[in-house]
């Protein structure tokens, strides 16, 4: 076995492996592309963050726009609904005013005729001779009279309001 | 050795920003799959909605048509309510004179003021039968329509 003489003139063991400079450059290098690789890793891995971030954006700003519509929608919804309950409470009314209508031209018929019955018998008492009944008879007939006068105008009025229904359902119609 | 101590900072940046990207992609795949839930729920709730509207709508233009369907039964009500009118006044009009004559003990006024009440009724009552029939018959329309 050869051996190495010591500048001191001693004897040394021979060299264990490679220079030690070596073996640091070449742990440098290996760490040199560890952190390349993994920086190359922490860049695609942001990219894919960002892409996943973006698509989400674009998913939220699709998602307002459905909602603003969708927002647009119950607003015409509520109108439509409240322009149909409109509509029914017109009709409603028109049905109700031309009920009460008819029931006033009852009410007007049926006090013409009581009318024209108390005037008939209070003629007649007269007719008879018999002035104190004709008399007793005066003053349900003037009321009698009244009575229909009012009935009238009770139909009149009647009229005048089953004429605004048939303004407001023309209204309702659109 | 500087040299050393330099790549391991480095290693451990790296490595940071492998973590801190990682979160991040993370978090985005979360904000994502929220994203996602939430358009899903936006495109039911539009679709319910448009559903909505569009019976709402449909329901008010049928409403609408068969309430302008209802333009002659009204016009008729109108035209036969206006022809009764005046008969009711001139009926009015013959029970205040019978009443006055009859009150009056003035048997020819009354008599005189009957007859002509008898003359106009049957005109009146005709007037007013025209009135229900065309009521009637608007009534009858305006069944359906109501609320």
């Amino acid at each position: 076995m050869a051996t190495v003489e010591s500048p001191a003139g001693g004897l040394t063991g021979p060299p264990a492996g490679p220079p030690a400079d070596t073996v640091e450059r070449d742990s440098g290098l290996v760490m040199l592309i560890s952190t390349a690789v993994i920086v190359f890793v922490a860049v695609a891995v942001a990219v894919a963050a960002f892409l996943v971030y973006q698509d989400a954006s674009d998913m939220q700003a699709k998602t307002d726009r459905i909602e603003r519509v969708t927002r647009q929608h119950a607003v015409a919804t509520a109108s439509a609904s409240r322009d149909l309950i409109s509509l029914q409470a017109a009709v409603d009314h028109a049905y109700a005013t031309l009920g009460a209508l008819m029931a006033a031209y009852q009410a007007q018929v049926a006090s013409q005729n009581h009318a024209i019955d108390v005037a008939n018998g209070a003629a007649a008492s007269y007719n008879a001779g018999q002035a104190n009944i004709a008399d007793a008879l005066k003053t349900e007939a003037q009321a009698a009279v009244a009575d229909a006068e009012a009935k009238t105008a009770a139909v009149h009025a009647a009229l005048v309001q089953v004429k605004q229904a048939f303004a407001a359902l023309q209204q309702a119609s659109g | 050795m500087r040299a050393s101590r330099w790549n391991l900072v480095a290693l451990i940046a790296a490595a940071v920003m492998v973590v801190a990207a990682a979160g991040m992609l993370v978090w985005s795949i979360s904000d994502r799959q929220d994203a996602q839930a939430t358009l899903h729920n936006a495109q039911d709730g539009l679709a319910r909605e448009s559903s909505r509207n569009t019976d709402a709508t449909a329901q008010l233009r049928k409403a609408q048509a068969a309430a302008r369907g209802l333009q002659p039964p009204i016009a008729a009500v109108t035209a036969a309510a206006d022809a009764v009118a005046p008969l009711d006044d001139q009926s009015l009009a013959g029970v205040k004179a019978a009443g006055a004559a009859g009150i009056g003990g003035d048997v020819a006024g009354y008599n005189t003021a009957v007859a002509q009440l008898n003359a106009a009724n049957p005109g009146h009552d005709a007037a007013l039968e025209q009135l229900r029939v065309q009521v009637n018959a608007l009534v009858i329309a305006l069944d359906p329509l109501r609320g």
